[in-house]
């Protein structure tokens, strides 16, 4: 911003820059210009580049010939002079001719249109027209000009010629696009437009590698602090955790040969509220400092469940991936019982389709043919 | 080893240990239980090794520096029961309404806990290497060197408010403001 602000009060009269539809308050707020300002500068700073932006022109016309713009025309706009009646100086309506010469579009069959009509509503943008090859020829032919040239649309070789006005034998329409390998995803060329002593030369370039950002523009202290967090808390309650895995294990197998079926979170749980209902209700007998019997078993079970919790949240966390292809395939979307509780083997066990059929095999029978190979 | 726990912790030991760290006795006991436990020589201190011993310490990239700081102020390389529980009495969550002790779970204690881990070479500042250090240790091999250091740079130049090259404690903590250290780096400890 401030280097094209140099550049223009370097060469005010021989530099001049359009309005595009992303100058304005609302797309800055989306995107992320607002969030840079404020991160790098204030709002006061933010506020003076929007009202900058409400002074840059929306046209011009070069060498007489052509009709530049960021979008394209307006069925509101018929001669260059309804162009320069427009009040520019404010944020951009949602519709009208100043939304129109920012945000419109060549229709996509643009030269090749079935019927005679001009301007078609624009879905992909939401707002103004798509404009047709009779428009523009129309437009250009009223007002004695040669071609529209205009931004907007991404393209792969940086421009793009459209067909020509039968009148002129020129391109109607022409689109230049100057940023390469667009949000770092398109992979595009870029090009400029060099018109000099009637000749139009086309250039085209390729993306540089441009600095990295962290996002948000935070800085690393900031960034890496819950990283940090994360890792000192992971290492502190390893350090603290009272069950070690193989005490959990035979708890687990212990529980699974009574009750002959994979061990639920919740049972545990239900059991712990048992004991503790039991010991509410002998409360006032209960002296403060000897740990009764019964005590040491609730103490006992809320560890478990904890720790039970603990590993659960932990396998959840390592084993993404099976947990996320196990839910799919369950026709509730839920893991089946005693899947968690054995950790990794009986995630990727309840992943193969043997074991799901015969998981889910009272189920509807719709289910079990699209398991079928 | 229930027995040896609690005839090697004296009451009176565990009422200074609560007024030094507020944890409750409860949690003391708790925590010594734990602390013999880890003691697998019987020595009555933790020795670096015994800290090695726990598997998720291997793959916790900070793990050194965490263990490191429980052996900072201690003789010997061995961490007493003591020692250990004041380290971990920093990680106590801040009650608005707890009893101003020698209170160690303060968010300057916090803050200072988490510097320590950014200040590898213990010098009481953070300097442009120790952050680079930082940013490898998370992105590294997605991310060229000469990006990381100049986002280094970067975090340098902003925080660095008195502009020698370093960044204290006091900067630090200015830098850290917006970011919620008291709930984040606290403990629910079982009572």
């Amino acid at each position: 911003m401030v280097y094209l602000a140099a550049q223009k009060l370097h060469h005010a009269t021989t530099l001049h820059m359009l309005r595009g539809n992303h100058e304005c308050r609302h797309l800055t707020e989306h995107f992320t210009f607002r969030a840079e300002c404020l991160t790098k500068y204030s709002e006061n700073f933010y506020r003076v580049c929007m009202e900058t932006f409400d002074c840059l022109p929306i046209g011009a016309l070069l060498n007489g010939q052509f009709f530049c713009v960021h979008g394209g025309i307006s069925p509101e706009i018929q001669t260059l002079a309804d162009v320069q009646k427009i009040d520019r100086f404010k944020e951009p309506p949602a519709h009208g001719p100043l939304c129109d010469v920012l945000w419109s579009d060549p229709n996509s069959d643009f030269g090749n249109e079935k019927n005679n009509d001009f301007f078609l509503h624009n879905a992909t943008r939401g707002c103004s027209y798509y404009y047709t090859y009779p428009a523009v020829c129309d437009f250009l032919n009223r007002n004695n000009l040669l071609s529209v040239i205009r931004a907007h649309e991404v393209q792969d070789m940086g421009y793009k010629m459209y067909k020509e006005n039968k009148a002129t034998g020129f391109p109607a329409l022409i689109t230049v696009f100057s940023a390469p390998n667009y949000l770092d995803v398109y992979q595009n060329k870029a090009a400029i437009l060099k018109y000099e002593q009637g000749k139009m030369n086309i250039r085209q370039f390729k993306n540089q590698e441009h600095p990295y950002w962290l996002p948000n523009f935070m800085d690393v202290l900031v960034w890496s602090f819950p990283f940090v967090v994360e890792k000192v808390t992971d290492l502190l309650l390893s350090l603290l955790s009272v069950c070690s895995d193989g005490e959990l294990q035979e708890e687990v197998h212990h529980r699974a040969s009574v009750v002959g079926e994979g061990v639920s979170y919740n049972r545990v749980i239900n059991e712990y509220e048992i004991v503790k209902k039991k010991l509410e209700a002998e409360r006032p007998a209960r002296t403060k400092s000897q740990l009764s019997p019964e005590r040491r078993q609730l103490i006992n079970a809320k560890i478990q469940a904890f720790a039970r919790m603990a590993r659960f949240y932990d396998i959840l966390r390592v084993e993404q991936e099976n947990v996320s292809k196990l839910k799919a395939v369950s026709p509730n979307g839920v893991l089946p019982l005693g899947a968690l509780a054995g950790g990794k083997d009986t995630l990727l066990q309840g992943s193969t389709s043997q074991h799901i059929r015969r998981l889910f095999s009272s189920h509807s029978p719709l289910f079990f043919f699209s398991l079928q190979p | 080893m229930g027995n040896r726990s609690t005839i090697m912790l004296q009451r009176n030991e565990i009422e200074e240990i609560q007024k030094e760290t507020g944890f409750t006795p409860n949690q003391i006991v708790r925590l010594y239980s734990r602390f013999t436990s880890l003691d697998k020589s019987n020595t009555g201190a933790l020795s670096r090794a015994d800290f090695l011993r726990i598997p998720e310490l291997a793959i916790n990239p900070l793990g050194d520096r965490i263990v490191h700081a429980f052996f900072r102020d201690c003789p010997d390389d061995q961490v007493n029961f003591r020692q250990f529980v004041k380290v971990l009495a920093v990680f106590r969550p801040v009650k608005r309404t707890s009893i101003p002790t020698i209170a160690r779970n303060t968010k300057e204690n916090k803050l200072k806990f988490a510097f320590q881990l950014y200040d590898l070479d213990e010098d009481s500042k953070i300097s442009a290497d120790e952050i680079l250090a930082v940013l490898q240790m998370m992105v590294g091999v997605n991310i060229p060197d000469d990006q990381l250091e100049s986002i280094a740079e970067r975090t340098l130049q902003e925080n660095d408010l008195d502009h020698d090259g370093f960044i204290s404690l006091d900067e630090f903590c200015a830098a850290m403001e917006e970011s919620d250290v008291d709930n984040r780096l606290s403990l629910r400890f079982l009572s």
